[in-house]
């Protein structure tokens, strides 16, 4: 047990790839990252199931679950950002989310969820071609979530849930830029002085939110005979980035940081979503959030040549989904009893003029006769930003999800 | 089972196929995308001269504090310094009575043995000619002597921690005082291993025997089972410095006794070593004088003051100094190197070992909130040094004295906007041995060379031969004295190399 969660802190401790936003918030994990929805083109927020688990973005879901559900997803990103003259590729591995859900009965249900929901990583060496010294730059910033949730079914409407879960954010970010001199501006009988002086410009800080120990998603679900639906509100909150930037020369010679708090408004995020089933376990749904953002972030920045802030656009994501859901029956045959999914999404990031377009395809692997499940996703897409000669990236992912299920608390018959 | 191990298979290696077709970078693909974000790869070197420093303060801290010497001591006078030797014995009588014999005997004496530091004597790095000696040394022995009866008496004596004793030395008022003279000869062979006709070698005999007055033989009479021995040896008008092996060597200093009765036919000796050995300094500059003595833990603060630097630094950046925004820690910009550079007059000063002497600059710099002094590091210019030997020694070719600060220059910009000021020490250090050696470490020569060496205007060649160690200093130091007075009278020169975080300084 301590080999996994070491495992696990390893790997969260990196984080997801994309370099859009790398100075502001970074990359958001949509949904958690979760490896089911990711392989339907992160839609699906009102499939409901015996074990679909905990949705981020509508905690009312997981009232429908009838089994316990554990799930733990890692993210692998191949990653190009290209522009009209130079290509930089990079890889990474993250763990977006875990995800731990418990059916209650007709007491509801219980989840929680450690999400990392912004997420910069960048560790890097690079030789500079006019000095010839290595500058190493590393970015390694997260902004965590731990999220309890609650929903039940309503007494007298079984068709519909109400949901609620509280977001306590914590987290910290790291930037650090490791250079060598570039004495070419000073007289060859000055250079002495600096040569294989390195020195590291370093800024460190931790998250919260600001005044308040939580922020809160409501949601309520509908499940019908075919249809399922949902709509949630996820409150407004100012995120709380107290930073500190210093000039390090060695690990004991560094100078005294100066502190600054930067504050972050992340507005309420609205979300609602429709599954509808086609035939049997075929199924078909659609999802769509969107957020309005009033300021721009202000960034970790704090010299060089940096832009101190990043500007923002409204944030937009529409996602559609389908899924064939696997046969709950042991003796039918492994591709009978394997869900298949696929599906696609448009989203506008908060970076202004990002847009990302993406497409899946995934499977839900069952492995033995508990129900234990493998989920495996792969996305690829695009990312293009506004401006000529911006930055665009092209990426190729594959997730992959451990879900355990079981059926602790439930009585045969229920 | 086989068919998920065989489809996850096939995604890893499509996965690899990919990220090695499709996830490439260019050379300077990072390079270029950190331009873009406005991270630079390297940083801007630039250089700053503030010409005309003048410190506002200097302090001169006169070391009067006795110093324990567990492996040395120096006796005599060097530099308007006399260094005196304080040894505390502590005796216990023995089973077989000698001290009973002692008292009773027909023919007692006692002499203190103190053995020269051969190391020093036969060091070939120093080019003057430190021996022969011949003189006959006044010397002023003085001691107090206390006796007990009992084990409390003695485990009093060794509950007296260094610091008491080396605080008690300071007040020590002796119950005898006898002035004594020596003869004193010492040749280049007393000081040389010999070698004997088997072929074996002989370490030298290197001792000095001072034999105690009379008075000391009647006091050490009067000791009981327990003594308490205090004894100082102080040469007030010796014009020489002799170095001694202390107590934690092979050739330690022993206090000895005889004692000879009728009918014996030799001495019954009886040899003790002491159980602490100290330097007691008496300086006899004035106390404001600026000037440093080498070898005993004098030392000068500067303090500059903050206005004419910050001034500079505005003028250069263009920006307000001191840093005022927030809580006013200053990280715009870093200090990678500083020196400061004093015009240098050697002529007031005096050193014994025709070496030149290194001097070390320590800056006061903040720790957690508390002021702390650090050692400043050095970088060789190495160029310079083959050319003009290393900049911060004095007693050497040239005008100027160069300090590295650093520590110092950091801490005092980073937090100017608190009151900060620029404030380091300087203390004599050890002399250089590799004055115009750019390798500054220790190694191993690699051909036979002579080298030339200016020792108080005379050329002097020393020759390196193929195979010897070449070390950085020499490893005792030189009591000299520098005189700071005229290097104050004129402004110092500060040099900064600075990197900042300021952007658009591309073009």
């Amino acid at each position: 047990m301590n080999k996994l969660l070491c495992f696990i802190l390893c790997v969260a401790s990196l984080a997801s790839a994309s370099l859009l936003g790398i100075d502001a918030l970074g990359e958001e994990q949509t949904l958690g990252g979760m490896v089911n929805a990711a392989g339907r083109g992160f839609a699906g927020g009102a499939k409901t199931g015996d074990a679909e688990g905990v949705s981020v973005v509508n905690p009312a879901r997981v009232a429908f679950d009838t089994k316990v559900v554990f799930n733990l997803n890692f993210y692998i990103e191949m990653m190009t950002a290209e522009n009209d003259e130079s290509t930089y590729s990079t890889t990474t591995i993250s763990l977006p989310s875990f995800n731990f859900s418990f059916p209650m009965g007709s007491y509801g249900a219980v989840g929680l969820s450690l999400w990392q929901h912004y997420a910069s990583s960048m560790d890097e060496e690079v030789s500079d071609s006019a000095s010839g010294m290595d500058a190493a730059v590393k970015y390694q910033g997260s902004v965590y979530e731990i999220i309890p949730a609650y929903a039940v079914r309503l007494p007298f409407f079984r068709m519909m849930s109400l949901g609620a879960s509280a977001h306590f954010v914590m987290g910290n970010v790291e930037r650090s830029l490791t250079l060598g001199p570039d004495n070419n501006k000073v007289s060859k009988s000055d250079s002495w002085a600096t040569n294989s002086s390195d020195v590291t410009d370093y800024a460190s800080g931790t998250w919260e939110i600001k005044n308040h120990p939580a922020y809160y998603t409501l949601s309520m679900q509908f499940r019908g005979r075919q249809s399922s639906y949902y709509f949630s509100y996820t409150t407004p909150y100012v995120l709380k980035n107290d930073l500190s930037y210093d000039f390090r020369f060695s690990q004991l010679d560094t100078l005294i940081p100066t502190r600054y708090t930067r504050e972050i408004e992340i507005p309420a995020l609205l979300a609602t979503g429709v599954n509808y089933r086609l035939y049997k376990r075929h199924n078909v749904m659609m999802d769509v959030q969107w957020r309005a953002w009033d300021s721009d972030v202000e960034n970790v920045a704090g010299g060089w040549d940096m832009s101190s802030v990043t500007k923002t656009q409204n944030d937009f994501m529409v996602s559609l989904g389908y899924q064939r859901d696997g046969s709950p029956l042991f003796y039918d045959s492994y591709l009978d009893r394997t869900a298949f999914r696929f599906g696609g999404w448009m989203k506008s990031w908060y970076v202004k003029d990002v847009y990302e377009y993406g497409g899946s395809i995934g499977a839900g692997l069952p492995m033995g006769k508990k129900g234990t499940m493998i989920d495996l996703a792969l996305q690829g897409g695009k990312r293009t930003t506004g401006g000529h000669g911006d930055w665009e990236e092209l990426f190729f992912g594959i997730r992959l999800g451990l879900m355990g299920v079981g059926s602790w608390g439930q009585s045969r018959g229920r | 089972m086989k068919k998920k191990f065989v489809l996850l298979s096939f995604l890893t290696i499509g996965t690899l196929a990919l990220s090695a077709c499709l996830f490439d970078s260019d050379e300077d693909g990072l390079s270029n995308w950190l331009s873009d974000q406005g991270l630079p790869d390297s940083y801007k070197v630039q250089t700053l001269s503030i010409e005309g420093l003048v410190p506002s303060k200097v302090e001169v801290n006169r070391d009067s504090t006795p110093l324990i010497m567990d492996s040395r001591v120096v006796l005599g006078n060097a530099s308007n310094m006399s260094h005196e030797v304080a040894f505390e014995f502590l005796y216990k009588e023995k089973k077989d009575g000698f001290l009973k014999r002692f008292r009773s005997a027909d023919t007692i004496g006692a002499y203190i043995s103190l053995n020269l530091l051969t190391s020093f004597y036969n060091e070939k790095s120093i080019p003057v000619d430190l021996l022969p000696i011949k003189e006959d040394l006044k010397l002023n022995v003085s001691w107090s002597l206390r006796s007990g009866k009992n084990e409390d008496f003695l485990d009093s004596l060794y509950s007296i921690t260094d610091s008491a004793w080396v605080k008690m030395l300071q007040s020590w008022e002796p119950d005898v005082v006898v002035d004594t003279t020596y003869s004193i000869k010492i040749k280049e062979s007393d000081v040389q291993a010999k070698k004997k006709k088997n072929g074996k070698t002989q370490e030298a005999d290197s001792r000095i025997l001072f034999e105690m007055p009379g008075a000391f033989l009647d006091s050490f009479k009067t000791c009981k089972k327990y003594c308490y021995l205090e004894m100082r040896f102080s040469a007030p008008e010796t014009e020489n410095l002799y170095r001694f092996y202390s107590m934690d060597s092979k050739r330690q200093a022993t206090l000895n006794l005889r004692a000879k009765s009728e009918g014996d036919s030799l001495y019954d000796l009886l040899m003790y070593t002491p159980y602490r050995m100290a330097n007691v300094v008496v300086s006899n500059d004035c106390s404001d004088c600026l000037v440093l003595h080498g070898g005993v833990k004098d030392s000068m603060v500067f303090e500059y003051s903050a206005e004419p630097i910050l001034k500079a630094l505005s003028d250069f950046y263009g920006d307000e100094f001191p840093y005022k925004m927030g809580d006013g820690y200053d990280v715009r910009q870093a200090v990678v190197l500083a020196q400061l550079t004093f015009a240098r007059d050697d002529s007031d000063s005096k050193s014994y070992l025709g070496l030149p002497i290194w001097v070390v600059a320590s800056s006061f710099i903040d720790s957690s909130g508390k002021e702390r002094r650090v050692q400043e590091g050095y970088k060789p210019n190495r160029q310079e040094i083959a050319e003009s030997g290393h900049p911060n020694m004095v007693f050497y070719d040239g005008d100027s004295l160069t300090l590295q600060v650093t520590q110092g220059l950091r801490d005092f910009i980073n937090r100017a906007s608190n009151g900060a000021k620029l404030k380091f020490m300087v203390n004599l250090s050890f002399p250089q041995l590799q004055d115009n050696d750019s390798t500054y470490r220790t190694h191993i020569i690699q051909k036979d060379t002579v080298k030339k060496m200016v020792v108080y205007g005379d050329t002097v060649e020393m020759k390196l031969s193929k195979g010897d160690t070449s070390y950085v200093y020499l490893g005792h130091y030189d009591y000299a004295r520098y005189d700071f007075s005229s290097m104050m009278q004129k402004p110092a020169t500060l040099k900064l190399w600075l990197a900042t975080k300021r952007g658009g300084d591309d073009e």
